[in-house]
Formats: structure tokens, sequence, C-alpha cells
């Protein structure tokens, strides 16, 4: 142990290579001609909006149905239909909502309040700010267990921006916007639609399926090791980009709400 | 865990003959739909792929469907990759957030593990910059990269395992460079931390009567 703990880090670095040549690895499969099939096969079926590729599996069976109830949106739904986004996971159930809970979102659901410019440093990822609103008013960053060792954590960066002329408050809130970014695709917020009280559907943000609601509703968003229920009185879209899932809850109309959207650009500045 | 080793590099697996094409020819092409091209750049990357998912769920059968499903997703998502950025980090980060996204199966974790060849050794890296390990620092090396956090685990093997510079390593955890500096830097310090902690087990174990 005594030359290890003497080492440099770059010394330590220089030996985790030396080892890794020494490291016995499974054996890689060869998955080349199965993806290919998978990717051809999906070009023959049938798809909602853009293409959503994937191999057969219990999970993505999921989404394909999703994909056609949804291209029937508005439509009653006589089952449980769940929509998988990313970080975001969609519930709609059939009837109308057993009870909402009264809180609306507000900042101290939101973690811990940052600035902007330190939002990339504590977040471990930049924030991805419209181009259509500038720069938010205030900025959060929170992070949601996904695994029970310390740093299993799904980081997230909560944005809101007051009314202002041509952003309107949501209802029974402050906010003109509230633009949340979540790390990577764990499931770490949920939303329980009424099938009977909600209008739903899909969109489209450059060319990617994106979903888009109206209507109250109930919004679970993970905090640490707690869920919080919060009620939502906006208008909600998702869409996922580069790695993130991105919630735009407005006032706006769904045209508006894409307008902005198209403007986050979460590209990743490599200086 | 079985041990296996070709002998390869897995990093890019080019063709064993003909001039391989380079990557930007491949994305250019499976950007405009060519399946052919693509499953090049498979052939190409699935070795480090299965690797980096692997390190992920540490479950072969895990690793191997979250590769199969990234490199689907990746195809689906050619049109918004930049012409001009490397394929390799940007399918990894794909590779690394698929692995995330299944979770903790109910599968045997699998450890890391030296090769029986290098496990015999005395001198598993003998070099003349100070970096030679016996064979008792090799074995705590490997279990101290076994039982840090994931994320750790994951930038200690882009940076020294894969040997991926600073700016790919960013690209493909998603940060940038300065947080690969910080994360790596933090990543060290829990490497050591569970090296001296082993070598504390090992101590009060064989001090059991």
């Amino acid at each position: 142990m005594s030359s290890l703990q003497a080492m440099s880090d770059e010394q330590l670095g220089a030996a985790i290579t030396r080892l890794g040549h020494e490291l016995s690895w499974p054996r890689e499969p060869d998955v080349s001609s199965a993806v290919g099939d998978a990717i051809r096969d999906a070009q023959t079926a049938p798809s909602f909006a853009a293409p959503r590729l994937s191999l057969p599996s219990r999970r993505r069976t999921v989404l394909v149905i999703a994909a056609a109830l949804l291209a029937l949106a508005g439509a009653a739904i006589a089952a449980r239909l769940v929509i998988e986004l990313g970080a975001v996971t969609v519930d709609v159930l059939p009837g109308r909502p057993a009870g909402l809970p009264t809180n609306v979102a507000t900042s101290d659901a939101f973690g811990r309040e940052i600035s902007l410019t330190d939002a990339a440093s504590i977040a471990g990822f930049p924030p991805a700010v419209p181009a259509a609103l500038g720069p938010p008013d205030s900025a959060w960053v929170d992070e949601a267990d996904v695994g029970p060792e310390a740093d299993d954590v799904a980081e997230r960066i909560v944005m809101q921006w007051l009314p202002s002329s041509g952003l309107p408050p949501i209802s029974g809130a402050t906010s003109g916007a509230v633009l949340m970014q979540f790390e990577g695709e764990w499931e770490v917020a949920s939303k329980l639609l009424s099938a009977e009280t909600n209008d739903y559907g899909g969109a489209v943000v450059e060319g990617r399926d994106a979903f888009w609601t109206t209507g109250r509703h109930e919004l679970l968003l993970v905090s640490g090791d707690r869920t919080r229920r919060l009620l939502v009185t906006g208008n909600v879209l998702i869409w996922q980009d580069a790695g993130f899932t991105f919630r735009l809850e407005t006032a706006l109309s769904k045209r508006s709400a894409i307008e902005v959207a198209e403007t986050v650009d979460p590209a990743i500045d490599l200086g | 865990m079985v041990v296996v080793y070709d002998g390869r590099d897995v990093n890019t697996q080019r063709p064993a003959q003909g001039r391989p094409h380079e990557d930007a020819e491949l994305t250019e092409r499976a950007r405009d739909g060519d399946v052919s091209a693509f499953e090049e750049l498979v052939t190409r990357y699935q070795g480090i792929a299965f690797r980096v998912a692997w390190l992920v769920v540490r479950n072969r059968g895990d690793a191997e469907d979250a590769v199969q499903d990234a490199f689907v997703k990746a195809y689906a998502a050619m049109p918004r990759f930049r012409p001009d950025a490397p394929f390799r980090p940007w399918i990894l980060r794909i590779v690394a957030n698929e692995a995330r996204n299944r979770g903790r199966s109910s599968r045997r974790r699998e450890g890391l593990a030296l090769r029986v060849a290098a496990a015999e050794a005395v001198d598993v890296a003998p070099s003349p910059e100070g970096t030679a390990l016996d064979r008792a620092d090799a074995e705590a090396l490997v279990a101290a990269l076994d039982r840090i956090p994931e994320r750790d685990r994951i930038v200690v093997a882009y940076r020294f395992l894969f040997e991926m510079n600073e700016a790919e390593t960013a690209e493909a955890l998603g940060v940038r460079p300065g947080t690969v500096k910080s994360r790596l830097s933090r990543a060290l310090v829990r490497l050591r931390t569970e090296m001296t902690g082993g070598a504390e087990r090992r101590h009060d174990e064989e001090m059991q009567p």
C-alpha cells in the first residue's frame, strides 16, 4: 500500500492506466447486426411524429403504445397511460383526479437558490437559458437520490422568469415562466394527468418529439430522498435534448411555448 | 468474474483489411440514413461502449442491452449530431445514460478483476516513472476502483483506463473541462480513501483470532 499512497495524482493516474492493460473484462458482444436490424425494423414500422427507434423490450413497448395513443390526443381513455419522457414520466389516469394538492410550486420547492454563474459548477453542467427569455430572474439547483450510494444523485437546475410584457403570469403563481433542466434520464419527476380534465398531446421541438399539456394537475418532484406533491396550474411543454430533459411551464400558447423551447441550446461548450 | 482478455484495443476496432473510413465520413453517411455506415460505427465503438455500460451496471447482460439500445437511440438522434463533433464521446454519453436508466437490476453484480497472468505476477506494471505496482497494490487498486461510486469510477475510467483526454472526457460526461478536473480530483481522493480502508479491513481480518 505504501507505494500507492506515496504517489502523486499524476503518478496514480499513470499507474491506473498501466493497470488497465492488465484488467480482465467480460468479452464484449457483437451488437452491430442486432442494432442494424432494429433500425431497419423501426424504419418500416408506423410511427408517431418523428421515428422513435428502439429494441423490443417491455419498457419500450410502453413508449410505442403511448405514442399510438398520443396520436388520439384529447380522446378519452379507458386505461391508465404511461408516457416516459426521460427524467419525467407522465401518468394519464382514466376519470377525474381524486384530489389535487393545494401547493403551487414556489421557490422553496426548487432547491438551493444560486446565481446563474454558479449553476454550472454546482450542478456539473451549464444551465441552458432560452435566448427568447434571456437571463432568468432566479435560479436554483437541487438533486434527487437515484441510488443507494451517496453520489447516486441526479442534478437539476430550475430557472424562473417573472411576468413581463409578452410573458403573462401563470395562474395562481408569481412566475411568468419556469424551466426545469434535468440531468440524464433518471425518472425523478412525474405528472399525474386526468383523461377527463387535462388536454394533452404530442408536440415537436426542433424536430424532436415533445409533450404538451394544459390544465391543473399534480407534479411529483423528487428532492433528495423525498417526493414533493405540487399543484401545476400552467401549460407545460416537455422535451429532451443533448442528454437533458426540459420542462417549461408558462401561460403561453403551445405555439409560443415551442418558440421559446426552440431557443434553448444545451450544447456543451468545450471552451 | 470470467477472466477473458484477447489483447485487442477496444477503444476503436478498425477493420483488419482495407483503409478504414474516417468517423466523420461515416457519421455524415449515417446522418443521411445510411444504416450500413452506422453499423460500421457500431462495430468500431461497441467494445469501449460495452465496457462503459458494464462499469455502470456491473452485469454483462444488462450492459449488452444498454449498448444495443444506446446505439439504436443514437441512430435516431443522428440528425442532431454536430458534423464537426467527435463521435466517440457522443456515443459514450448516450451509452452511460442508457445504462443508468436501467437502474439497478436484480442480476448479480460483477466486479473488476486482474487477468490471471497479471494477478500471479509479482510486478504488474514496472515502469521508470515510479508507477510500478506490486501485486498487493494492484489488487488493492482494483478493489478500490470497484468500491468507489459509479460517477467517480466513470471519470477515472475515461481519463486513465480508456486514456481519453480532458476535452473528450468532458464531452462524454456532458460537463465542462474544468468540471472534469474537479470530479477527477474528488474521485482520486475517494480512491485513496478506499485503498486505505481496504488495507485496514484486511489488517483487521488478519488480526482476527
